[in-house]
């Protein structure tokens, strides 16, 4: 309990750096964001024994970290709580090209009908979002997703060559090395049947994903850059996010996936559903 | 059916105080301005994503027992945000007692509703809102 508190405390301390869009401020929290990137280095940042920076670690949960479990026959009034907030970030949006604005727009207004995350299949990246755990050895990383829509991964092997042998699929093949502290991420194979964020985000199966990761402290800082030949007029920079090391979570197998409202639905009307 | 279901339950329309830009995803499928009150034991959780579902067994005044589905958050908002674990919510699930569960009911007249607030035997009850900021709420 002490350490969870000790948890609560570090992370409201470090809320100035959280990237982390909370709720109802997505806009300004990216704000901050931005301007707060340079003050995070608050701690050593951890080596392993190459010398490259430690990145293992739990460092991104949707939402959390977690509050106490309630007791059995405990009551509980959301309203008197005021549970925590729902870390839903927005990445910006890409530049697609002329030919292609309309059919981004009716993929958007369709999304309840369209959208394959929706309905339960893998995200795929960058949608999965940043890792919420990471493995690390000199060889390889791995990174795992508890995602509302299942449990994901991807390995990262270390200045290798990308697969040939393998079929294209949502989370593609990732290939990693360092640029100084950075872990430079090359994600290629990706196939064409996810989308790269809500709002009809759609791709083409030439899509080029580049992923950095740096460690600072206890702080690590993850941007994104796609590029799509085929359906972008210029490669997306997404919004950058900084992840904080969650030191008392570990990560926890997702439920699995099965949508059931689609039949109900009266109406296109929809929330977002970012990671 | 719709007239079978409303025999079923007891309605409580009821003015949900919600703020003006809320529940798009909900009012899809949801009314956030009715409130019905289903008496039922409950069946079965279902611990799934997207969203859970809790299955209540309904009995009408002629004896008559149907299924009414009660959906709430997905399992990472029930853990993470409000500390609710399936055992917490399920109570003296063994016991098949009759609870009081209240909820938005789906639009279209099925025998399916969004949780808000659910009463144990004992007194004790968990309350849910979609607060504003939400995803759920917009």
């Amino acid at each position: 309990m002490r350490s969870r508190v000790t948890t609560v405390a570090i992370i409201t301390a470090g809320i100035v750096c959280l990237s982390l869009a909370l709720v109802g401020g997505q806009a300004g929290a990216q704000g901050k964001q931005d301007g707060a990137r340079a003050a995070t280095a608050s701690a050593a940042t951890p080596r392993l024994a190459d010398g490259h920076p430690d990145l293992n670690g739990q460092w991104h949960h949707r939402i959390g970290p977690p509050v106490p479990q309630l007791k059995p026959g405990q009551s509980y009034d959301a309203a008197i709580a005021k549970p925590i907030g729902i870390a839903q970030f927005n990445p910006g949006k890409p530049a697609y090209k002329p030919e292609y604005v309309a059919k981004v727009k009716d993929l958007d207004e369709r999304q309840v009908q369209v959208d394959p995350a929706w309905y339960c299949q893998p995200p795929g990246v960058p949608r999965v979002g940043p890792p919420q755990k990471i493995v690390q050895t000199a060889k390889e990383l791995v990174f795992l997703y508890d995602d509302l829509n299942g449990n994901f991964f991807r390995v990262v092997r270390m200045n290798a060559a990308h697969r040939t042998d393998i079929e294209a699929s949502a989370h593609g093949d990732s290939v990693g090395r360092w640029d100084g502290d950075t872990l430079v991420v090359d994600v290629t194979n990706l196939d064409e049947t996810t989308w790269l964020s809500d709002n009809g985000l759609f791709h083409s199966d030439k899509t080029h994903v580049v992923e950095r990761l740096r460690r600072e402290g206890d702080t690590l800082h993850y941007d994104v850059t796609v590029e799509d030949p085929v359906v972008f007029s210029e490669p997306w920079k997404q919004r950058s996010r900084d992840l904080k090391l969650m030191k008392d979570y570990e990560i926890e197998e997702a439920p699995y996936c099965s949508e059931r409202d689609a039949s109900h639905l009266q109406d296109l009307s929809h929330h977002g559903n970012l990671r | 059916m719709k007239m079978m279901f409303a025999a079923l339950v007891a309605l409580s329309i009821t003015v949900f105080a919600l703020p003006a830009a809320a529940h798009h995803s909900l009012t899809a499928e949801f009314d956030p301005n009715s409130t019905v009150t289903v008496k039922g034991v409950m069946t079965s959780i279902e611990w799934i994503n997207p969203h859970i579902y809790i299955y209540f067994d309904v009995v009408d005044k002629d004896g008559k027992t149907s299924q009414y589905a009660v959906e709430t958050f997905p399992p990472n908002h029930m853990r993470s945000r409000y500390g609710l674990t399936k055992q917490v919510l399920g109570g003296d699930f063994d016991k098949k007692q009759t609870l009081v569960v209240e909820v938005n009911p789906a639009k279209n007249g099925k025998p399916l509703g969004w949780l808000t607030k659910i009463t144990y035997p004992d007194g004790h009850f968990i309350k849910l809102t979609a607060e504003p900021g939400s995803p759920e709420a917009r």
